[in-house]
Order: C-alpha cells, then sequence, then structure tokens
C-alpha cells in the first residue's frame, strides 16, 4: 500500500523535510553520512536546549526570592477610593468669572 | 480575602511599573471594582480589570521608585537585574512572566486574557525566562 504524505499549506517545506529526516534517523533508515550529519545536529541542540534550561533555573531561583518580599496591605480606612471631583475647581472658576463680570459691567 | 489578592495584585503591578505608590494605586483600583472577593470567577475578572489598568499605563517608568514603603525585599534581593531584563524585555513576554510567577495567577486564565493558547503561553514565559537568567548570569559574570 502506498503512503500518502500530507503537508498542510501553511507548513514549512524544510521543518517537514527535518522531521522526515528526524523520523528516518529514530528508524535508523539514514545513509552513514546523513547519520554522522544528524548526530551532529542532534549534540549542538542538545547543548543549545541545556543552555536555555540552565538559565531558566537561574532566573527561577530569582524569582523564588519573589515570592518572599512581604508586601503591607493598606489599612481599611484607605481601601475605599476617594474618588476625585472637579466640583470645587469649577466653583471658584465661576466665582472667579462672575467677579470679573461685575467689575467689568460696573 | 483582600489581602491574598492585593498581594497578588501589588506584586504584578510593582514588577510591572517599578513604582511602588503607583502599584499601590492601580491595586487599590482595580480591588475596589469587585463588591464580592468570594466570587468564583473573581480572579478572571481581577486579570481583565489588570490587564486594562496595564493597557493606560503606556510607557514604562524605568527608575525604581519607593515612596510608600508598603514593600520589603528579603536578604540578597537585587532589583537592579529586573530593572536591566524589565528594558530588554518586549511586553508581550513580560506581562504573561508578571502575572504567571510573580502574581501567581492561573495560567489556563492568564491564557483566555490574553487569546494564547497553553502552549503558546508556556513558550512565553520560557522565552521570558531565558532573557531573565542571562541578565542575571551576565551580571554574575561582571
Amino acid at each position: 500500500m502506498n503512503k500518502r504524505v500530507l503537508t498542510p499549506p501553511d507548513r514549512d517545506p524544510s521543518a517537514f523535510a527535518f522531521s522526515q529526516k528526524s523520523y528516518l534517523y529514530s528508524q535508523k533508515k539514514l545513509s552513514p553520512s546523513e547519520t554522522a550529519e544528524m548526530k551532529t545536529y542532534l549534540i549542538k541542540n542538545g547543548e543549545i536546549a541545556r543552555e536555555i534550561l540552565g538559565t531558566q533555573l537561574v532566573a527561577q531561583e530569582y524569582l523564588g526570592l519573589v515570592s518572599k518580599i512581604s508586601v503591607k496591605t493598606p489599612d481599611p480606612s484607605e481601601r475605599i477610593q476617594k474618588k476625585r471631583s472637579n466640583a470645587p475647581y469649577v466653583l471658584v472658576l465661576l466665582i472667579i468669572i462672575a467677579a470679573a463680570l461685575f467689575l467689568n459691567f460696573r | 480575602m483582600f489581602d491574598l489578592y492585593y498581594e497578588k495584585i501589588f506584586k504584578t503591578f510593582f514588577f510591572l511599573v517599578l513604582n511602588d505608590s503607583l502599584a499601590g494605586r492601580m491595586s487599590l483600583e482595580v480591588l475596589s471594582e469587585f463588591k464580592n472577593l468570594e466570587d468564583p470567577d473573581i480572579e478572571i475578572k481581577i486579570l481583565k480589570s489588570m490587564a486594562q489598568k496595564l493597557t493606560q499605563v503606556q510607557k514604562r517608568n524605568q527608575q525604581i521608585q519607593f515612596t510608600s514603603g508598603q514593600i520589603q525585599f528579603p536578604k540578597g534581593f537585587d532589583l537592579t537585574s529586573w530593572r536591566e531584563f524589565y528594558k530588554n524585555c518586549p511586553e508581550k513576554l513580560l506581562h504573561p512572566l508578571c502575572l504567571c510567577l510573580v502574581g501567581h495567577f492561573n495560567k489556563d486564565l492568564v491564557s483566555q486574557i490574553y487569546n494564547l493558547s497553553p502552549g503558546a503561553l508556556d513558550r512565553r514565559l520560557g522565552k521570558a525566562l531565558h532573557l531573565l537568567g542571562t541578565q542575571r548570569l551576565l551580571e554574575f559574570a561582571l
């Protein structure tokens, strides 16, 4: 039976070729030169992955200290947010305008 | 419940704005929107409100400011590496990192808020951790 390989249209052809090649590598069906090439690639990527994992562990250690940070919660009286009102400023402005008009007409 | 959520929200905001009084004000604004903190859907509601607040903070203040004295750091904690990381890290990585690993909000809910699949969120977290770890290692080397 012929196997049909379907490739989704948005799939990167080189990535697809690589996944096929890695499958053949796992099945030990690659030529010796291709096998050697694949081994080198995997070792290099393994090193990169180890390096990334190492840096991530360093970051997680740092973030572990963040959980030890203590935060002072505000008192209940401070919890109610007072909405700022513009009414006093508007009132003062109106008084100034009224006074200016009054002085102007006098 | 107030204390629990306040701490989570405050820490998240603090590491996103690096200003304790601003973080405190934003946290109170978020929490004042909700009367019942026992609501089972409260976490997603809080996350939505926080995401909205974060869109309003457009320019990042890169100077660390402590004015309210609300926050106390453990011994050996160095904020300078965070500041350096913060300057270089794109927001699409910084926000999920702060919400998931600083505020410890539920990852599934964070992925819902940012319209990400759980895998995409993990990838962003991984990238952000890598950047932060690289920054830490650079400082160790200096």
